[in-house]
């Protein structure tokens, strides 16, 4: 179920992020291969009939949870990205419509520390999913100097 | 030229500096845009203090798009549909900072899709101080016919 109404800390397993669609530009891409200082061929020209492939990097950038237009981050609370888990499942083309979703799908303890387990699962206009990032995020109360 | 990727072997990505440029190209939010750059940790001073930085640092994802690029040079279009890669984010990287991702090969593995070829990955600073670590995997890439039948021969 899509909660719009809590802060990020405060979702639970089960929770969804409001979805974003998104595609890429050409101009959007070349703006990332400069980022990245990449300028494989395969990011700008049409290969084989094939249109240029997105940047990684973006797909990457797109499914941070900071993406979902129901993100909330309470005042006074960092966020932080402990680790992420990637697959690349699909390459795609630049001008794909895109859609990502996101899930809370646990929770867990570690030295100390609360985590959240978050999917972002990107899918494209066929319903193929073509990208998957799992987010491991923990939260902290920052000190007011 | 695909690359023979044997256990042990180590490879490298090109040494960059992660420039304000470059930073604010990733996090600064599309180029045009009215709000353009978007006041973020990586893109504004005020909200990296916010923080608790004492500057602005470099999007994860840019350490880790240099990984997945060097990924790409060892597995190929094969990375788009079988790359998986799992990472921690270890220091922040500030604005100057050069960088440059790393990748030593590992054991393998069968699977129904074939060959899985495992990695270590990781990107540094000259001086060696690691930011980013993790590991990866593929599916190698099938030999074709033709090297078949030379190595047969």
């Amino acid at each position: 179920m899509v909660n719009t109404s809590r802060f990020i800390h405060e979702l639970e397993p089960g929770d969804e992020c409001a979805p974003l669609n998104y595609s890429v530009s050409a101009e959007l891409n070349q703006q990332f291969l400069f980022a990245q200082e990449d300028f494989d061929k395969c990011y700008i020209e049409e290969i084989n009939g094939r249109p240029p492939l997105v940047h990684p990097t973006i797909l990457l950038q797109m499914a941070a949870d900071t993406r979902s237009p129901s993100y909330k981050l309470a005042p006074g609370t960092g966020s932080i990205l402990a680790k992420a888990d990637e697959e690349f499942l699909q390459p795609v083309t630049i001008g794909t419509p895109l859609t990502v979703n996101w899930r809370v799908t646990g929770t867990y303890e570690k030295r100390g520390r609360h985590y959240h387990v978050m999917v972002a699962e990107t899918t494209n206009d066929q319903g193929a999913l073509v990208f998957r990032r799992t987010l491991h995020l923990t939260f902290n109360r920052r000190q007011r100097s | 030229m695909r690359e023979q990727l044997n256990e042990g072997q180590e490879f490298s990505g090109p040494l960059r500096c992660l420039s304000k440029a470059r930073i604010l190209a990733l996090s600064g939010g599309a180029l045009g845009s009215a709000e353009w750059p978007r006041k973020n940790l990586h893109t504004d001073a005020a909200k990296a203090a916010e923080a608790g930085l004492p500057a602005p640092i470099a999007s994860g994802i840019q350490c880790e798009g240099d990984i997945v690029r060097l990924l790409i040079r060892l597995f190929d279009e094969r990375w788009f549909s079988h790359g998986k890669l799992s990472v921690t984010h270890r220091r922040p990287v500030f604005e100057g900072t050069w960088v440059q991702a790393r990748a030593r090969v590992g054991a393998s593995t069968a699977s129904d899709a074939g060959e899985i070829v495992h990695v270590e990955v990781w990107c540094e600073t000259p001086e060696k101080d690691i930011v980013t670590v993790g590991t990866a995997s593929c599916v190698r890439e099938r030999h074709t016919y033709q090297e078949v039948s030379k190595e047969l021969t």
